[in-house]
């Protein structure tokens, strides 16, 4: 059965401030510690704008990064509906994230800054503290199957679908030098 | 130590060292941070001789005990300014502050701060990555504009670095360039990029992923929601600010006759202030918000010309370069103001003197105190967009009269003379921003920039408790759009959840700590030279030349009175704690734990007992 709720990135404009609340939500709630290195999710910068474009895991059907992980660290729990990572497993050897990009998603897990081990998206166990407290309204926890699947991009991707809404007019970065 | 990283680096650039000094717990909990700490230092470690591009010279980059917790994250930069003197010359204070990433994350890297003295021989740039720095070349970022450094170094090292840098302005030395970072946010006044470019450094590089320590953690997880709350309730402010930004001070200070236009010359002008306002922004512009770390009420709106000469160029306009380059300059296209507003920032002007310089060449010109070939060709006449752009090229290559211009009008106005530093509308000089502080008609607000600490500066406060909160709000590094929106005991319980202390838990203590600064402030500007008698005056235009738009034309208010103006000076004297001549007395200094500075002070001026 498929995922109930997912969480919802508008990648529409005007979108994402940039602000990266989520970001520091998502550590304070599971690690408590003041670092968005322990995020789940991360909001990328792109230029010209600045555009921004937070990446969180999208919860494909087909999850590329499961079968690409080598010692079963991470799974798919179906009777809750969550990514599960068993830290005892975890080699940090990154080819979940690598699998991730390489089928065209967004790479959107991120490794724990001291011990390496990997960090994905559990809906903080069904009340996400990004989507609670986004700003902008970029963030959504709703009950969609369709969207995610679809948003499940590189940042660049992203970024440049956003851009074309954002420059009816095309301009080049004056790049002479003074 | 909770709430502080515990470490200074300390940057030399002419012996090509970075070493790492623990923060002096002392100074923390006398100083706070930030402001605070940085006032402190340059008492203990700047000569007086200093002047603003001796390689001497420090400029330092603080966060303080709120950076990346909760809704703080400025970033606040001090120096001895090229640009705020005396009217003998010698420079005093400079001090600016940016938003943005780069403070939370200078945090996370480890470090509180960022002091560098010395002069590289070639260009570099600092990287800072968890505790550890180091210089390295930037000849190939060298002559970069501000957009394409920014790109280039986040290619260069890592796609979440952040970075504070300079644009070509800064490198020439043009003496009110300013620190730029992510494309459009600026440490903008009193010339912060003039002294990086003297140093030959082009940008500081971050990148953190350490934790910041706190001291009660699940007080602060409490007060994150309370502060997201506070913040989005306050709906008037939030509504304002999310959907316009700050322009929409641009129809207020015209309404109520306190904005800039044709070189300050008047206050007011009716319908037209539609042309380059908030309005115009959104119907013609907008695309969206921007917001600094953690905000939870992102004020600044990005969006893109859609039409004309400068279709395609992006642009996040403030109320600052609006009204400075808009009405100031008598500019009707509002598409004009936007490229222009973009065009500073592109190469790291600050947009509020660039303005006022502007203006008052246009007013030189149209008097005939400047002639075209004075101008070399450039007919700078009220509103014309392009040759604004010309002059501003000229002024960024130092390139014939723009060397004059980049020197500031207070010293452009004292070579070309003619009577020209009578509408040079500058204090200690500083150009005057404007930013709700209202101008040279609004008498109250007038002391923001003759009292402050480094010259004509929207940003000090106009009154004693918009002072006392710009102290408290650059110390502890939260916006001051937000501190307005927090009551002191909310702020007191979350430096206390972060530090374990806090210095204030009353509006009391918050005054005691903010008058310190103030005071210790003074006293170091005193230190270099400043001469309150003689210094802490006023344009010429303020007490002679009447409005005569608007609601204040034919009234009292229409001209500052020389005695009325007297009088308000020695009551601010007397509420801070000074004697009649503007130095503070041995008394104030005691009551405020300074007595430490009462010996170095007494070698420059009389202490009175008080």
């Amino acid at each position: 059965m498929e995922n109930p709720m997912q969480l919802f990135v508008n990648h529409n404009l005007p979108g994402c401030s940039g602000c990266r609340i989520c970001e520091k939500m998502c550590a304070l709630q599971h690690e408590k510690k003041y670092n968005e290195a322990y995020s789940r999710i991360q909001v990328y910068q792109f230029y010209p704008g600045p555009i921004d474009v937070p990446i969180v895991c999208q919860y494909c059907d087909d999850r590329p990064c499961v079968s690409a992980c080598p010692t079963g660290a991470l799974t798919y729990d179906g009777d809750v509906f969550q990514m599960i990572v068993k830290e005892a497993l975890c080699t940090s050897c990154e080819l979940c994230n690598q699998a991730c990009i390489a089928a065209g998603r967004g790479g959107c897990i991120t490794f724990h800054p001291q011990k390496g081990i990997a960090q994905i998206c559990d809906f903080c166990g069904g009340d996400p503290q990004c989507a609670k407290f986004c700003p902008s309204d970029t963030l959504r926890f709703l009950p969609l199957s369709r969207f995610p699947k679809r948003l499940a991009k590189s940042a660049k991707v992203i970024a440049s679908r956003i851009a074309d809404q954002f420059y009816p007019v095309k301009k080049k970065i004056e790049e002479a030098r003074w | 130590m909770g709430g502080y990283a515990g470490k200074i680096l300390d940057v030399n650039l002419s012996e090509g060292t970075v070493d790492k000094t623990p923060l002096n717990p002392e100074d923390a909990k006398k100083f706070l941070g930030a402001r605070g700490i940085m006032t402190k230092l340059l008492w203990d470690r700047m000569k007086p001789e200093t002047q603003g591009f001796s390689p001497e010279n420090l400029i330092m980059f603080f966060t303080g005990p709120l950076t990346g917790l909760l809704s703080g994250n400025r970033t606040i930069v001090r120096f001895k300014s090229p640009l705020s003197a005396t009217s003998t010359g010698l420079n005093l204070m400079g001090h600016a502050s940016t938003g943005g990433n780069w403070g939370p994350e200078l945090k996370n890297a480890g470090f509180d701060g960022v002091v560098v003295k010395g002069k590289a021989d070639e260009p570099v740039y600092l990287y800072v990555n968890n505790g550890e720095a180091e210089i390295r070349s930037a000849k190939h970022l060298w002559g970069c504009s501000i957009f394409e450094t920014e790109v280039r170094l986040k290619e260069e090292i890592d796609p979440f670095v952040r970075v504070l840098q300079i644009g070509p302005a800064g490198e020439n030395r043009v003496r009110y360039a300013c620190i730029n970072q992510e494309y459009f946010y600026s440490a903008s006044r009193t010339g912060g990029g003039a002294v990086m470019g003297s140093k030959n450094l082009k940008a500081i590089a971050v990148r953190g992923t350490l934790d910041i320590p706190v001291v009660d953690i699940d007080k602060l997880l409490i007060l994150e929601e309370t502060f997201h709350k506070l913040l989005r309730s306050n709906e008037s402010y939030v509504y304002g600010r999310n959907r316009w930004g700050s322009t929409t001070a641009n129809i207020s200070s015209s309404d109520s006759s306190t904005g800039p236009l044709k070189n300050w010359r008047e206050s007011y002008w009716g319908d037209d202030v539609e042309t380059g306002g908030p309005l115009q922004w959104e119907s013609r512009c907008r695309v969206k918000n921007r917001g600094c770390f953690g905000c939870p009420t992102p004020c600044n709106q990005l969006g893109i010309i859609r039409e004309g000469p400068w279709a395609g160029t992006f642009d996040i306009p403030d109320y600052d370069s609006t009204d400075l380059l808009h009405p100031n300059c008598m500019v009707t296209d509002p598409n004009g103001v936007y490229a222009l507003s973009s065009f500073l920032d592109s190469v790291g002007l600050d947009s509020v003197s660039t303005g006022n310089t502007l203006s008052w060449v246009m007013e030189c010109y149209e008097k005939g105190i400047l002639t075209k070939a004075d101008l070399d060709g450039v007919e700078l006449t009220w509103g014309n967009v392009p040759a604004m752009f010309e002059m501003v090229r000229k002024i960024i290559r130092r390139d014939g009269i723009g060397d004059l211009l980049a020197e500031g009008i207070n010293i452009a106005s004292k070579r070309v003379g003619k009577g020209s530093d009578k509408f040079a509308m500058h204090c200690k000089g500083v150009e005057w921003g404007v930013g709700g502080a209202g101008n040279n008609r609004n008498q109250r607000e007038t002391f923001c920039y003759v009292m402050s600490d480094r010259g004509g500066v929207h940003l000090y406060g106009p009154t004693i408790e918009g002072q006392n909160n710009f102290a408290v709000a650059d110390s502890l590094t939260i916006c001051i759009r937000n501190v307005r929106s927090l009551p002191v005991e909310t702020i007191a319980s979350a430096l206390k959840a972060a530090t374990g202390w806090t210095p204030f838990t009353s509006q009391e203590g918050w005054d005691h700590f903010a008058h310190r600064l103030i005071i210790l402030e003074r006293a170091w500007n005193i230190r270099q030279g400043l001469v309150p008698d003689r210094d802490d005056i006023l344009p010429e235009r303020v007490f002679t030349e009447p409005l005569t738009l608007g609601p204040k034309a034919g009234t009292v208010e229409a001209v500052y009175d020389r005695k009325q103006f007297e009088e308000d000076k020695q009551t601010w004297y007397r509420l801070r704690g000074c004697d009649i001549h503007g130095i503070p007395t041995k008394k104030t200094l005691r009551t405020l734990d300074l007595a430490f500075i009462i010996p170095s002070l007494e070698k420059v001026a009389t202490l009175e007992e008080g």
